[in-house]
């Protein structure tokens, strides 16, 4: 089943530290069963986007809404529909991927038994299951990246926001991350992840959109971007937006 | 276009080690250089007090040491040649020793938990090198310490005793070399405990004891009979036997200290003999350790991360689940929210589990039961003294004893309260996104860190206090009165120091020893003015009931309605204060 609706929308979203605006009039949408590729060269504003649609930051402006609520006057609600999977996955060091998993469900308010069945069947399915009671700081990262990741999903989402939800991962997980999320976008949930690997984002994401300096420059499906950039593949196009051709030029020199 | 190859020429590990440390010395520059103008004055003058110290250290070590070889003391403590002979020996022993043991954790920290292995590792430098390198590194400081303490006194020792001017350079080599050897075994020792449990646990232990031994230590001089009438000749001669049993005749540390007095005496044959033993003994224990450590080090480091899972204990929750039906069955418990639950479960395992966070209770526990058994050894009365204080400060003093042990009880409340809420948000650290990007009011998760602080705070308090109106042998009736205030004020301090913890939290720290800030002066200030006053209005209608001849019960319920609305007020007016706070912590 595939919903139409959008479940994450901003509207002229701006975020300013000081003086120096991080995020500036950013506006778009993502719907319902749809996976959203957010890409941006580094210090675009990718993560502080990502970190004010999941209630992390507080925007300066404009407005943040999660599945029909804003995030600054419904925080609460718009939460509750929203799982998170941070770019860095700190966790608590001394809680067990069990006991972090009941914690997290208990924060969303899941029924016990329910939370506990989930709960495993996440562990099993991202083959956390054999060290599920150890403690999280003898996690490798990964492991610890694929608990970060049970922990957005044991309350069953509407929205899931995953910031580079695949970087240290080895190919056996990372496939596994993008299967998840493929399901998830399936049963009707937004998906929306920034990343660095372009591939991950033209194989993966429905739609995608480009940011640089904090503004949206490009948003779109791929067919939509080549066609509106006459480029081909999405690393020219991603060139071409963030003024990234030059270095192709100087590794051309350095050969 | 291709270019020739070039061959890499291996450097030499002296130049390695050089340049190892020549990267330390740029970046403790560096900081220098880029510290603020107040920063930079304050080291300076930090240097200078040191140079100043240091030459008071040499003054009075000369001073202490001509006044043991006097007649004076020769006739409390007898002969003190053989002490005095004994003195570089034991500093010595207890140099080597010292260095061995601060070294180990020092050592620990920067052989495996510094974030800069991966990178030399993988460099092209010799690993002789790179281990050389770091246990410098790790030595230097404790060992500029050694130098700072000793010195002086060994300096002093020359100076009183008119010694050849060889002895002085001699004393640098020799500490040198014994603290080199001890920082060798020292770092053996940490490769063997490395390669059996995991290095960061181990930090934490030893943290944990370290801090635990130094804290007992510290309060068991309370204890001492310093101004026992039997201090005298027995004691000194005691105290110069110890001193002697360091001269051992079979511890090369002990030849060591004793060749530099035959040097200084400018006995040069017995001197080179037993300082030459000394030096080549410690040579080859050095190499030896240097050798095996560095063995160790290679396949303890790199076996690291297997060496963490195999040792960690599985920690079982069938008793979680057995708990949660006792809880769903219990009414108390749907009257708590389940997220504040959840963070009130969460805190208070991850405040047994962490050491750290264990050592914040602790450390009071300790404090508050050597203070009850000061307490109870006084008799809940003021020391006599010699008899010589006016009779209304003895009476005014055996009265606020009287109160001694709700006195004791608000102050382990007060230090355990100061950790537990003045922590309660900085405490979370990098994790806090995990309350704050779930759906749970600010409400909640101020009342689940109230609960935090409060309910461990309250129940030692609660214990403490029992335990010693028991031996005190109070009434019932006022032990409920006694237990109801500490309650009550336990639980308006809570929320005066979570308040303030609340608004000075930081979240970015690295390990716990950086989350030194608590509540800062200002909530100190208002924690330690609300105790006492809070306590006056508990105690002071049922002392002018007394007074005035009214019945007392009554004074009593007029205290414990004044004292509870206080308590009531510092706990909902400060939280309400900051509750929009909590909605943008870590935003910056």
């Amino acid at each position: 089943m595939t919903t139409v609706s959008p479940l994450v929308e901003t509207l002229q979203l701006t975020k300013r530290y000081g003086d120096k605006p991080a995020v500036r009039d950013l506006s778009f949408a993502v719907n319902g069963g749809e996976i959203f590729g957010f890409l941006g060269p580094n210090g675009a504003g990718k993560t502080t986007t990502i970190k004010m649609i999941v209630g992390l930051l507080r925007p300066t402006a404009g407005t943040v809404k999660v599945a029909g609520y804003d995030v600054v006057q419904q925080p609460i609600q718009a939460k509750a529909a929203c799982g998170y999977v941070p770019d860095e996955p700190n966790l608590y060091a001394k809680l067990t991927g069990r006991e972090l998993l009941r914690f997290v469900g208990d924060l969303y308010n899941l029924e016990r038994a329910a939370g506990a069945r989930r709960s495993e069947e996440l562990l099993q399915i991202l083959g956390l299951g054999e060290v599920a009671d150890d403690t999280t700081d003898s996690y490798s990262h990964g492991m610890r990246q694929k608990l970060s990741l049970a922990a957005a999903l044991v309350h069953d989402p509407k929205v899931l926001i995953l910031d580079e939800p695949t970087v240290g991962l080895d190919p056996k997980s990372a496939r596994l991350i993008k299967d998840i999320l493929r399901q998830m976008a399936n049963r009707g949930a937004a998906v929306m992840l920034s990343t660095h690997i372009l591939e991950i984002a033209q194989n993966m994401c429905d739609r995608i959109g480009i940011i640089d300096q904090g503004t949206l420059v490009a948003s779109g499906t791929m067919q939509e971007l080549r066609q509106a950039q006459g480029e081909r593949s999405l690393e020219d196009i991603f060139l071409s937006l963030t003024g990234g051709v030059e270095y192709a030029e100087i590794a051309e020199v350095l050969k | 276009m291709s270019a020739p190859p070039t061959v890499f020429r291996e450097p030499g590990i002296v130049a390695s080690v050089l340049k190892l440390l020549r990267l330390r010395l740029v970046i403790l520059l560096n900081g220098f250089r880029r510290a603020k103008k107040r920063a930079k004055i304050r080291i300076i003058i930090l240097i200078v007090c040191l140079l100043g110290f240091l030459s008071f250290l040499l003054g009075i070590s000369t001073a202490l040491l001509a006044f043991l070889r006097s007649p004076l003391f020769a006739h409390y403590a007898g002969n003190t040649a053989p002490l005095l002979e004994s003195f570089p020996s034991m500093i010595m022993s207890i140099a080597g020793i010292g260095i061995l043991f601060t070294s180990f954790g020092v050592l620990l920290q920067t052989l495996y938990l510094s974030g800069d292995m991966g990178f030399l590792m993988s460099a092209p430098v010799p690993i002789r090198a790179i281990f050389l390198a770091k246990m410098i590194q790790a030595v230097l400081p404790n060992f500029i310490i050694l130098c700072i303490v000793t010195l002086p006194a060994l300096f002093g020792l020359g100076i009183s005793g008119g010694y050849r001017f060889l002895y002085y350079p001699w004393v640098v080599v020799v500490l040198t070399a014994i603290a080199l050897t001890a920082a060798a075994l020292a770092s053996l020792l940490v490769l063997i405990v490395a390669r059996f449990f995991p290095p960061r646990r181990v930090a934490e232990v030893l943290g944990f004891i370290v801090g635990l031994s130094l804290f007992i230590s510290s309060q068991s001089a309370r204890y001492m009979n310093f101004g026992s009438p039997k201090t005298g000749k027995g004691q000194m001669a005691g105290i110069a036997r110890v001193i002697e049993r360091f001269n051992h005749p079979w511890s090369p540390l002990a030849w060591a200290g004793r060749g530099l007095i035959e040097l200084g005496r400018g006995e040069w044959a017995l001197a080179s003999g037993l300082i030459a033993a000394a030096l080549i003994l410690s040579g080859i224990i050095l190499c030896a350790a240097l050798v095996t450590s560095e063995r160790l080090y290679c396949t303890g480091w790199a076996a690291l991360q297997g060496n963490r899972g195999r040792s960690k204990r599985k920690l079982r929750t069938t008793a979680d689940a057995r708990a949660t039906g006792l809880r769903q069955a219990n009414p108390l418990a749907r009257l708590v929210p389940t997220p504040v639950r959840a963070i009130l479960r969460k805190d208070l395992r991850l405040c047994l589990r962490d050491l750290s966070n264990l050592s914040g209770l602790l450390f009071p526990l300790i404090l508050g039961v050597l203070y009850a058994v000061g307490l109870i050894r006084s008799h809940w009365q003021m020391p006599v003294g010699r008899g010589k204080a006016p009779a209304g400060f003895i009476q005014a003093g055996n009265a606020a004893f009287f109160y001694g042990d709700i006195a004791l009880a608000l102050f382990l409340g007060w230090a355990l309260i100061a950790n537990l809420a003045g922590l309660a948000f900085t405490r979370e650290g990098k994790n806090y996104w995990m309350l704050k990007s779930a759906p749970v009011s600010t409400r909640q998760i101020l009342t689940a860190k109230f609960l935090v602080s409060y309910i461990p705070a309250a129940l030692i308090c609660s214990a403490y206090i029992l335990a010693l109106e028991i031996l005190k042998r109070v009434d019932p009736y006022a032990m409920m009165v006694s237990l109801i205030s500490v309650w009550m004020m336990v639980a308006g301090l809570c929320g005066i120091y979570l308040a303030f913890g609340t608004r000075g939290a930081r979240f970015d720290w690295e390990n716990p020893a950086q989350r030194n800030r608590s509540v800062g002066c200002l909530g100190m200030l208002t924690g330690l003015f609300f105790l006492p006053v809070c306590f006056a209005l508990f105690i002071a209608p049922a002392v002018l009931a007394q007074l005035f001849r009214f019945p007392v019960l009554i004074g009593r319920l007029a205290g414990l309605v004044l004292g509870g609305v206080a308590s009531a007020l510092a706990v909902i007016i400060p939280l309400a204060m900051v509750e929009k706070r909590v909605s943008t912590l870590n935003e910056t």
